[in-house]
């Protein structure tokens, strides 16, 4: 397979007048095409920014500082340099977005149906009902639906014509931030199998971004997972799932609530949300279980085998312990 | 179950609560019998639309129903008096979705959290008003409370305003919480801390609670016993194991079907099919029958009711799966 988005060295800060925040600390990542890739983390760890950079939406006080983001099409573009009339040829066509909490993002008083057209006004497709009921029909939604307005709709209805409103102008890559937070756990396994059979009926590159991990595990074919503007550990989901190495992600993995997972949930005290602050080192190191002194030093990143990266100096003694 | 009992805390018996828009009538609750014992923690269960949250804000009252009764501490809650209710509001406490807006913004945790002791207890110091909320902040987990105290929300965590907010329901001691979603809007991994300062906060405060919640996992985690709801109706009730081990009615089998489970891929997705399931409830049959898998004619005509399988296991199909 091979890349169709390179991320190289991008960093995102939020400036406020009084404190500078990074959100993105230099992260570098390759998607696959036609590949589903997860980005996990919790809240504050940068990965809807991430969804944001590359279409290249951050805006004030959010700044881009620095890094490239390459679409590897027919001849490779820079998002980054595009100018605003390229932006908006751009977006949507080659990389489209369903945006967190979108089941609120439509138009409560016009009609599904006008809400098609708009996009395609904008982006100077034509106008056709025709193509509204496939996209709709692709949805698992019938034909009805372009008439109602979205307060007729269920939030997994509402998800599913985001979801068709973002594949309008038949784009490459689709980027997917928390498309299931609000919904319930039967609709949510609903719009995951919707999502997971995209892939094959259009031929798209998903980028998955949530928080829930074994959500992740369930759809993704890779797994990056964040921390504090930093990919801490990347590779295949099997692999992360199976063998993680580094001491967030075994947290993560362990909090999973799960109908067998009952007894062996212990009382567990917050992590402290004060990580490292010093530009070298582990953001961990605070709330880490086998921190050592060499962590503050230096970034330090190392790849186990081919697909599996991690960043953590006490690689070894992870391993060992196991 | 419906037998009157000493211990029985708080007790539904038939009610029923329709909405009215023009002629259209909702039934977020038909019918509706459970009861809840002293220091139990029982959970409602459901999809969006079921009614577990009307369920839960009648039986705190805060919203009236049409017909039925509700006791508490073996007296009709419609009747209570002023002074009555103002005592049945200092024991019952609610605790709520989504800490990002249930904490107003502009008040210190000091101020959010103190509010129910200037209700309840004007005449106290502010010294010991200062005291317990000390004392409450730390129990909550949110230690050294000192360091809280005097931040504002905006500063917190998701995990940590929902401790706080936690923390803020039991200042005044109640004997009666009801939880609704506590854990959804939060990070996966904050699910487990809220999880199990709730398991831990039991045993201190003797409190029994209603956990309401879309979620079987969750509700099987923190709950003794657990009754599922579709459409505004009881469909199973009975022990947490019990239900989660052996689901007698189908959609209960769906619900914990449709839990996310690290690393399970999914089969379904070749033809997601859109399922209408938008009804008002109110139905002659059962509520499930136009998209349950074994529906027969019966079940579209007749109304089934809760019968006994034994164990304290209720189920309202008239073709249980055990």
């Amino acid at each position: 397979m091979s890349d169709i988005l390179s991320i190289k060295n991008l960093s995102v800060v939020y400036k406020t007048s009084n404190r500078e925040t990074s959100a993105l600390k230099s992260i570098n990542i390759n998607f696959r095409s036609h590949e589903i890739a997860a980005i996990v983390g919790e809240s504050g760890s940068g990965k809807s920014t991430m969804g944001l950079a590359i279409m290249k939406l951050i805006s004030d006080p959010g700044k881009i500082t620095s890094g490239e983001v390459i679409y590897h099409g027919d001849q490779d573009i820079d998002i980054m340099g595009l100018d605003a009339g390229e932006l908006r040829r751009f977006r949507w066509k080659t990389i489209s977005m369903v945006f967190q909490a979108s089941m609120n993002s439509l138009n409560p008083v016009t009609r599904v149906r006008d809400q098609f057209m708009d996009t395609f006004a904008a982006h100077s497709m034509k106008q056709d009902d025709k193509m509204i009921d496939f996209l709709l029909e692709h949805s698992g939604l019938s034909n009805n639906v372009k008439n109602m307005y979205p307060n007729q709709l269920s939030g997994g209805m509402k998800q599913r014509v985001n979801i068709a409103l973002a594949l309008a102008c038949n784009p490459k890559i689709l980027i997917a931030d928390e498309p299931t937070t609000a919904l319930d756990v039967v609709v949510q396994r609903e719009i995951l199998e919707y999502l997971a059979s995209l892939k094959n009926k259009l031929n798209l590159t998903i980028i998955f971004i949530t928080h829930d991990i074994s959500l992740a595990s369930m759809v993704a074919d890779r797994m990056f997972i964040f921390y504090d503007g930093r990919v801490i550990e990347s590779g295949d989901t099997e692999e992360i799932i199976n063998n993680p190495l580094h001491p967030y992600t075994k947290k993560l993995l362990s909090l999973i609530i799960s109908l067998k997972s009952v007894n062996n949930l212990k009382f567990y005290m917050p992590d402290k949300k004060n990580y490292n602050k010093s530009n070298s080192g582990c953001s961990y190191y605070n709330n880490c279980p086998i921190r050592s002194s060499a962590c503050l030093k230096y970034d330090y990143h190392e790849i186990i085998n081919n697909n599996h990266m991690v960043k953590c100096i006490n690689v070894d003694k992870v391993i060992n312990n196991v | 179950m419906f037998n009157s009992n000493e211990s029985e805390f708080l007790k539904f018996s038939n009610v029923t609560k329709i909405f009215k828009s023009g002629h259209l009538k909702t039934y977020a609750l038909d019918s509706v019998s459970f009861s809840l014992m002293e220091n139990e923690i029982l959970s409602v269960v459901g999809e969006s639309g079921s009614g577990k949250s009307t369920l839960g804000l009648i039986a705190i009252a805060m919203e009236t129903y049409n017909s039925g009764n509700v006791y508490f501490e073996g007296r009709e809650i419609k009747k209570l008096k002023r002074k009555e209710l103002r005592k049945f509001r200092e024991k019952s406490q609610m605790i709520f979705q989504d800490p990002y807006e249930s904490l107003n913004p502009f008040n210190s945790i000091y101020t959010s959290v103190s509010t129910p002791l200037y209700g309840f207890h004007s005449k106290m110091p502010y010294d010991e008003k200062r005291k317990s909320v000390i004392k409450i902040l730390n129990d909550v987990g949110l230690m050294p409370a000192t360091e809280y105290i005097d931040e504002f929300p905006t500063k917190l965590s998701g995990g940590q305003r929902q401790r706080a907010s936690i923390a803020r329901s039991f200042i005044l001691n109640p004997k009666f919480i009801v939880a609704d979603e506590p854990t959804s809007m939060l990070d996966a991994s904050s699910v487990a801390e809220i999880l199990t300062l709730l398991k831990k906060m039991k045993e201190q405060y003797k409190y029994s609670m209603l956990y309401i919640s879309h979620d079987i996992a969750s509700a099987h985690y923190i709950s003794d016993r657990m009754v599922v709801m579709n459409l505004g109706r009881i469909i199973e009730s009975g022990s947490s194991d019990e239900i989660v081990n052996h689901p007698a009615h189908p959609y209960t089998k769906k619900l914990i079907d449709s839990v996310p489970k690290l690393g399970e891929k999914l089969d379904n997705i070749e033809n997601v099919n859109f399922i209408p399931k938008y009804i008002n409830g109110g139905m002659k049959g059962c509520t499930y029958s136009n998209i349950c898998p074994i529906a027969r004619d019966k079940c579209k005509t007749e109304r089934p009711e809760l019968f006994d399988l034994g164990n304290n296991h209720y189920v309202a199909c008239f073709y249980p799966l055990i």
